[in-house]
Formats: C-alpha cells, structure tokens, sequence
C-alpha cells in the first residue's frame, strides 16, 4: 500500500486500476482511501476513472472474472446502491444478450458439420462397392426422378413470386395469376391464408396491385453486405407479403412487430397462425407505403399458456423504386 | 447501521440557493448537483456505509441548509465544503449502533429475465447500428478471452483500449434509462 500511496500523492499522478477497484470494493486502509475520497470530489479526471472503474468491476462480477474474495465484497459491500444494482441487472442482460445472438450461429455450425455429406450418405445407401448392379439401377431410377423434381420446381418458381420483387408489369395482361388485392391495413385483423387464385384465371380488376414477397429466415446477419433486401413497390395499394420461416413451430398466437433502423414501430400484426408450405412459416402483408429506405427488422414473438416468449429475429432492407 | 437523524427537510427555495451557489447557470448547476451528488455515494460506500444515498442527501441538505450563512464568506473550491461536512455526517454514522447487514438478492431472484431481456432488445435496437455491434461484440466473450477480444477490438478502431471503454460505458449510461423505463411499463401485449 504504501508504494501504491507514493504513485499518487503527487498533483495530476495516476491512480493505478487494482487500487481503483480496492477502493470500490471497500479493503483499503483508512489513510490511502481518505486521501482518494477528497480526490474525488475535486478531481474531474479522476472522477471518469472511478466511474469506468465501477462498470469494468461490474463487468468482471457477470463475466466471472473476480476471484472468490473479490466477489464476496462485491456483493456485500459494493452492491449497496440501487445504480449499483441497476446497472447490474444491465451487464448481466448484456452478456446474456451477446451470448444469445452468437450462440445460435455456433450451434447450427457444429451441427452442419458433423453431418455427413450428401455424397457419403448416398455412397453408403446403394452400397456402390459391394453391388454395382443394383446400384447402377438405383442410381438411374434417383437421376430419373432428380430430373422430374428439377423440371417440377422450374415450373412452379415461374408461376411464383420473386424473392426481390420487381416492378408490376404495365401491360395487366402480363400479371401474375397469383396477385391478390388485399391491402391490409396496419394494426388490422390477421392476415388469411394465403391461396393462390387458379392458374391461368383472370384477375377480377383490370389493374391489381402488386405484392412484393420477401421470405425470411431467423436471426440473419445485420450487416449490410448479408442482409435480405427488397424493392418496394411504389403503388398506393400495393403491399409486401411477409414469410417468416420458422425453425421452432408452435400454435401460437403469433406478434410480429416491424420496426425500423431507429427503433420505431411501424406496423403490428397480432393473432397470426403459423402455416405449413414446405416449411412452416408466418405470413403477413402491409401495405408497401409504410417501407422507406431502411433497414428493418421484424420481432416476431409467441404466447402461451399467458406467457409472452420471443421466437425470433428477421432483418432486411427495404429499397423503395 | 441506520443513517444519522435528519433534523430539517430541505425546502424549494434552499435547493434554488444551493443550486445558484453551484453555478450562475441553473443547468450547468444542476450537473454540477448531480455530480457531488454521485461522488458523495461513492464515498460513503468505500467507507462501508450501508444507507450510501441516504448519507449523501443528508451532507447536501446540511450544505444546503448553511449555503446563506457561507455564500458570500466560502473561498475556493466548494466541493471541498461538501467533503467536511461528509466527514461529520459519516463520524454520526459510525456512533450509531450497527443495523443487521441485509444482502439484497441478486438480479435472477428478484427480476424476470425475460423482461430484461425484451427491454434490453428494444433500447438495443434504438442504437445505431455500428453501436450496437460493438456492444454485443465487446460482451461476446467469456472471462480470459474477452481481455484478448477488448485489445483486438481497440487496435482495429484504432484507439486505446481506455477510449474503447469509455465509449462502452457511454453506451451503456444511454442504455441504463431506456431499460429502467421500459421495465416500469406494463406487459407488451
């Protein structure tokens, strides 16, 4: 202690971290924090490293990093303010926060891996070393229906909508049979399901507004280069269509509040049931004027049983034309 | 132990003289306030006080109370003032017979998580992007790793390792009312 009072008896001398924090922890002899207590009230500086000090000592107690004696004055003998506490709570949401948002990533990381690959698995099925006859046959009879899917899937992309969606075509005799007129409003009821019109049937308007479709999976990157985008369509009736893909289905009811980069809501959408085509998602419409150029993101939460449990993050960025 | 008697309740118009004798400005006084304010917690509970806040108010009433007596009389720096009567306030504290030490219970038995969390999600969320990452980035580690990450992180923006703390803190003294606020209003739905 004494060589720590040497450093800083002097004007303008610095005050080393371990006794800032011996000090906040209340285990300095009377004379060193007597001196550090005057210091205090005068010296501005000071005063900023003190209050660093604090948040870096409340840190360290919800990361783990103080030893066993460290954390036992922590809590009795730090922890004796309610900013104190507050801003404990603070840090240890923050670190659950982080943790939360890398986790996820890790965890479907680790899982990709130790998947066997699609060949692997192929390989072993028609066991291609030990029957080369029946695989061969096999493996025909898979290209065979691999084609038709192909063939299948290409058909119906043409007929749906674009994942970036473009402009509506201004001859209505080129529209998409699938446009539906619904310009839900904000705030409004639930959203139908959504049902294709037949195919090749006529719309009933001569001029239908245009939905813009943007699929969206959980917990995307936000950066930019990363991010889900759409253009928005620029018609007063024209509407943009939600599919949220959910990883973890339940009945729900489902929220789905849309706010911009700043924070801002800008459309709730409550009592939405999740739906099941190909993968099970939930599906929306606003109405295309409430997107600026902005980022987005869409909070999607859960209530059951009374309880309000959050689902999932969905990010994009919308492009107005 | 409990704080030392309070034998006045400070009225408007004393607050209204401490203020002015802090500071010819009423705002740049009213930091000035809260700044004396937060030092003085801090001491009282590096001296071990249990009621810091309480300790607090009671040297700034007692200043407050005295400020016509001094204001014309008082030379140099005022927070000096404020230190001598803490100093008397804190020698009344320790005469007084020690109160049994309640430890408040800590935050996952007094608090839903859950709720934290969401208030915690939505304050994030009014933060510029590039702060927000850095947050999230800077609380990604765990214990030793993060000492590594911090430096890591300092030397990419290229500033010391202080500043990169000290925008932390900043950060999270924005953060800090946004989250107490949201917690006070009733369930989302």
């Amino acid at each position: 202690m004494a060589e720590d009072r040497e450093q800083f008896s002097g004007n303008g001398s610095a005050v080393p971290d371990d006794v800032l924090r011996q000090y906040l922890l209340c285990v300095l002899d009377a004379d060193t924090r007597l001196r550090l207590d005057e210091r205090l009230l005068v010296d501005d500086e000071f005063a900023q490293r003190l209050s660093l000090a604090e948040s870096e000592l409340i840190d360290d107690y919800t990361g783990g990093r103080l030893n066993a004696a460290d954390r036992t004055q922590f809590v009795r003998r730090f922890l004796v303010t309610d900013e104190r506490r507050n801003a404990l709570r603070l840090s240890t949401a923050l670190n659950a926060f982080a943790e939360s948002e890398s986790a996820p990533r890790s965890v479907a990381a680790a899982a990709k891996e130790s998947k066997p690959s699609w060949a692997e698995s192929f390989a072993t099925f028609f066991g291609f070393a030990r029957r080369p006859g029946f695989a061969f046959a096999g493996a025909a009879a898979i290209l065979l229906v691999v084609v038709g899917l192909i063939w299948l899937i290409n058909r119906g992309a043409q007929q749906s909508q674009p994942r970036i969606a473009t402009n509506p075509p201004e001859n209505p005799a080129q529209q998409q049979p699938q446009t539906e007129p619904s310009p839900a409003l904000a705030y409004s009821q639930p959203s139908p399901d959504v049902k294709p019109q037949p195919k090749g049937s006529p719309p009933e308007r001569s001029v239908s507004p245009a939905v813009a479709t943007l699929v969206l999976l959980p917990g995307a990157l936000r950066s930019s280069g990363n991010m889900a985008r759409i253009a928005v369509p620029r018609g007063e009736q024209d509407v943009v269509r939600f599919n949220l893909i959910l990883e973890n289905a339940g009945d729900g009811p489902y929220l789905a509040e849309l706010a911009n980069a700043n924070g801002q809501t800008v459309a709730v959408k409550k009592d939405l049931k999740p739906h099941v085509n190909g993968q099970t998602k939930i599906t929306f419409e606003i109405p295309a004027r409430l997107l600026q150029n902005d980022d987005y993101q869409v909070k999607l939460q859960r209530k059951t049983d009374g309880k309000v449990e959050s689902v999932g993050r969905y990010y994009f960025r919308a492009l107005q034309e | 132990m409990p704080p030392p008697r309070k034998t006045h309740v400070l009225d408007q118009s004393q607050f209204d003289q401490l203020l002015a004798w802090l500071d010819d400005d009423r705002e740049a006084a009213g930091r000035r306030y809260e700044q004396i304010r937060w030092r003085l917690i801090t001491i009282f509970a590096a001296r071990g006080c249990t009621t810091p806040e309480e300790l607090a108010d009671e040297t700034i009433d007692r200043v407050a109370r005295r400020v016509s007596d001094i204001a014309n009389e008082y030379v140099g720096d005022k927070a000096r003032y404020f230190f001598g009567v803490a100093n008397n306030v804190h020698h009344e504290y320790l005469k007084q017979p020690a109160a049994a030490e309640i430890e408040a219970p800590l935050l996952d038995e007094r608090e839903d998580k859950e709720r934290v969390h969401d208030c915690l999600e939505r304050c994030l969320s009014r933060l510029a992007v590039e702060d927000r990452a850095m947050l999230l980035r800077y609380f990604s580690q765990e214990k030793r790793a993060k000492a590594e990450l911090h430096r890591a992180m300092a030397d990419e923006m290229g500033i010391s390792i202080n500043t990169l703390r000290l925008r932390i803190l900043r950060l999270k003294q924005k953060l800090q009312p946004c989250v107490e606020r949201c917690l006070e209003r009733a369930d989302i739905f």
